[in-house]
C-alpha cells in the first residue's frame, strides 16, 4: 500500500508547479533555473495546498465522500490550476541569469558540485539510518505531530485529538504537517511509518534546494553551491529531532524570505508576491512561532521596503497580491483556532511580569548568545563564519536590492528577539526549556540567514567584477513576470 | 560532522505485539482510563502514557493522577492489574467485564 505514496506526492507536486505556473512564473520559453527553481517549490508549495484541501474535506466531507473521492478533488485542483496556467502562460523568454553563463573557475564548480553530491549522499543515509532507528521520529514526532496525524486519520475518532485529556500533546498547534502525514495515511490506507519519513525528508532536501536555487538566481553559482552546502550542513544536524515541524517552518521562512528576495531584486517578477503570501500562510498553519515570523515578515516589509516610497502603486498591487495569497491560509488556521484548538497552555498562564526580571532576561540573553557562537554543522560555529565572511567581502548588491536584504536581516533579528521574550514569560521551567528547545528553535531562522549572507555578500570570484547591475536590468531579465 | 541518530527508539516499524493486542481489543473511538496498579491507581513511569497514547490512538487515553480511578467515569479500561487473576478481582470489586490480557496489560470494560 505504501506504493501510492510516491503518487500521492506527484499530484502535490502536480498541485504545487501548477500554482506557480497560474501565477505566471512558468512562461513558455522559461530557462533551465527557472524550471528548477519552480521545480524545487513545487513539493513545498503543493504540501501546503493539500494539506489544507486534506484537513477541509477531513473535518467536513468525510463521512459522505470516500478518500478516492479526495483524490480525485485533488487531481482536479490540479488539473484546473495546469489550465489556468496554460491559459495565461507568457511567452517571455528568460535571458541567463548575471553570474551563470560565465563561470570564472571551473575548478571551484567542480569541487563546490562533489561536495554538495557527498553532503547530499551523507544526508540521505543519515535519515534512512535515524529513520530505521525511529521509524515515527523522535518525542515530539510521536507525541505531538504524528499522534495529531493518526487521531485525524481515523474518521471515527478524529475529534479525540483536540481533547484537553491530553493537553500534554498541545492540541493547539496548526496542522500543515499532521494534515498532510494523515493524507499519507488516507493514500496507504494504514497508519504507516513511511508517510512522516518521507515528508520528514522532503522537507530537508527542499531547504538546500530552495535557497541554493535562489541565491544561483541573485548571485550565481558559486554562491548557490556554497548556499547548498551550508544549509545541508543545518539539516543534517536537525535530524538530532527528525519529523519535528521545526525544519518545514524554516522551509516556508526561508521560501518566503527567498521569494521575497527574488521579487524585489526583480521588480517585475510580480507572480512571487503571492507566492511569498503563500508561503507566509504556511508558517501560521505549520507552528504557533509562523505567528512571530509573520509579524516580523510583514513589519520589516512595510518599515524597511515601503515605509520610505509608500505611494507607488506596484508597492500596493505587489502588497495585495502577498495579502491574497496569505489569506487562504491565514483563514484555515483561524478558523482552527476558534473552532477546534483547545487554549494555548503557555499564553494563558505565561508569566508577564517576568518580562521586567533583568535576571531572567539576561539568563534567556546568555544562552542564546551560546547558541549563535556554538559549534553547529561541520563543527563550525556558522553564524560568527558567516558574519566573518559578510565583513570580509563586503556587500555587494544592486542598490535597489538592499532594502529587502536589510529588511531580511531585521527580520530575523525580530524573530529571535522575540523567542527570547517568549522564553522571558514562559510558565515552563526557563533553564529546562531552554535547553530543550533553544537549539530547535534557533535552527529555524538558520537557513533565512545563510540565504541572506549569501544573497548580500555575492560571488567571491567575481570580487573584481562590477555590481550587479540595477534590478530592472539584472534579475528582471530572469524572472519575467 | 557528527552522527546526530536519536539516542532512544520508542515507536518500531511493527506495533509491539501487546499493544497490537490492545489495538485489537480496544475500538477505535474508544475513551480508554489509565491504570498501573491492582488497585486501579495510577502510578506511571515519566512518559509512559504518552508512548501508550500514541501508540493506541486514535483510542483516546485519559490519566487521573493520585489516589484510585472512578470507575464509573468511562467504558474502557486499560492497565496494570497483575495479571488474568488481578483483572478478575478488580473487575468483581468495580462491576467490570475483563476483556483481554495483552501482554502485562489488562484491558476491563464496564458491565453492561
Amino acid at each position: 500500500m505504501t506504493s501510492l505514496l510516491t503518487p500521492g506526492m506527484l499530484v502535490a507536486a502536480w498541485v504545487g508547479l501548477a500554482v506557480i505556473g497560474a501565477l505566471g512564473g512558468l512562461p513558455r520559453r522559461a530557462g533551465l533555473q527557472v524550471w528548477l527553481l519552480a521545480a524545487a517549490l513545487a513539493l513545498p508549495v503543493g504540501i501546503a495546498v493539500t494539506s489544507v484541501t486534506a484537513f477541509l474535506w477531513l473535518v467536513t466531507l468525510r463521512p459522505a465522500v470516500p478518500w478516492s473521492g479526495y483524490i480525485a478533488v485533488e487531481i482536479l485542483l490540479a488539473a484546473g490550476l495546469t489550465a489556468a496556467w496554460l491559459l495565461r502562460r507568457p511567452a517571455r523568454a528568460c535571458p541567463t541569469p548575471q553570474g551563470l553563463g560565465h563561470p570564472t573557475s571551473w575548478w571551484l564548480l567542480g569541487l563546490g558540485t562533489i561536495s554538495v553530491g557527498v553532503l547530499l549522499v551523507r544526508l540521505v543515509r543519515a535519515w534512512l539510518i535515524a529513520t530505521f532507528r525511529s521509524p515515527l521520529g523522535d518525542w515530539d514526532a510521536w507525541a505531538i505531530w504524528n499522534l495529531r496525524a493518526r487521531f485525524l486519520f481515523s474518521a471515527e475518532a478524529w475529534r479525540h485529538g483536540f481533547s484537553p485529556e491530553i493537553a500534554w500533546s498541545h492540541p493547539d498547534y496548526p496542522l500543515l504537517l499532521p494534515s498532510s502525514v494523515a493524507r499519507g495515511y488516507g493514500l496507504t490506507g494504514e497508519p504507516t511509518w513511511a508517510a512522516p519519513a518521507v515528508l520528514a525528508l522532503i522537507f530537508l532536501l527542499a531547504i538546500p534546494a530552495v535557497a541554493a536555487l535562489a541565491v544561483a538566481r541573485l548571485r550565481g553559482t558559486v554562491p548557490a553551491l556554497v548556499t547548498a552546502a551550508l544549509c545541508l550542513g543545518v539539516v543534517y544536524s536537525s535530524l538530532v529531532f527528525s519529523q519535528y515541524a521545526d525544519m518545514p517552518l524554516a522551509l516556508y521562512f526561508m521560501g518566503a524570505n527567498a521569494l521575497l528576495l527574488l521579487a524585489h531584486w526583480s521588480p517585475d517578477s510580480r507572480w512571487m508576491w503571492p507566492l511569498a503570501g503563500l508561503m507566509a500562510g504556511a508558517l501560521v498553519w505549520t507552528k504557533n512561532e509562523g505567528w512571530v515570523m509573520l509579524v516580523a515578515l510583514v513589519a520589516t516589509e512595510l518599515l524597511v521596503c515601503r515605509w520610505p516610497a509608500p505611494a507607488a502603486r506596484p508597492a500596493r498591487s505587489d502588497g495585495l497580491a502577498f495579502a491574497l495569497g496569505l489569506l487562504p491560509m491565514l483563514v484555515v488556521t483561524i478558523g482552527f483556532k476558534v473552532a477546534l484548538a483547545p487554549a494555548n497552555d503557555m499564553v494563558a498562564r505565561a508569566l508577564w511580569a517576568q518580562l521586567a526580571s533583568p535576571a531572567r532576561i539576561a539568563l534567556v540573553a546568555r544562552h542564546l548568545a551560546s547558541l549563535l557562537v556554538a559549534p553547529g554543522p561541520f563543527h563550525l560555529p556558522l553564524v560568527p563564519l558567516l558574519a566573518g565572511y559578510l565583513l570580509l567581502q563586503g556587500a555587494r548588491m544592486p542598490a535597489a536590492a538592499r532594502p529587502a536584504v536589510q529588511a531580511l536581516a531585521l527580520r530575523i533579528g525580530l524573530v529571535l528577539a522575540a523567542y527570547g521574550a517568549i522564553y522571558a514569560i514562559t510558565p515552563l521551567p526557563l533553564q529546562w526549556h531552554l535547553e530543550t528547545s533553544a537549539q530547535r528553535l534557533f535552527m529555524q531562522v538558520l537557513p533565512s540567514l545563510i540565504l541572506m549572507v549569501l544573497a548580500a555578500a555575492g560571488d567571491p570570484t567575481h570580487a573584481d567584477a562590477p555590481e550587479a547591475p540595477d534590478a530592472a536590468t539584472s534579475a528582471g531579465e530572469m524572472s519575467p513576470g | 560532522m557528527e552522527e546526530p541518530f536519536p539516542s532512544s527508539s520508542p515507536a518500531a516499524l511493527l506495533p509491539r505485539p501487546e499493544i497490537a493486542c490492545a489495538q485489537d481489543a480496544l475500538p477505535p473511538n474508544a475513551t480508554v482510563l489509565l491504570f498501573s496498579s491492582p488497585d486501579g491507581s495510577l502510578e506511571l513511569d515519566a512518559g509512559l502514557h504518552y508512548l501508550l497514547q500514541a501508540e493506541l490512538a486514535p483510542r483516546l487515553l485519559i490519566t487521573r493522577s493520585g489516589g484510585v480511578h472512578a470507575f464509573a467515569e468511562t467504558k474502557w479500561f486499560l492497565g496494570l492489574a497483575g495479571g488474568t487473576d488481578g483483572a478478575r478481582w478488580l473487575a468483581a470489586r468495580h462491576n467490570l467485564v475483563p476483556v483481554r490480557q495483552c501482554g502485562p496489560w489488562s484491558i476491563l470494560r464496564s458491565a453492561p
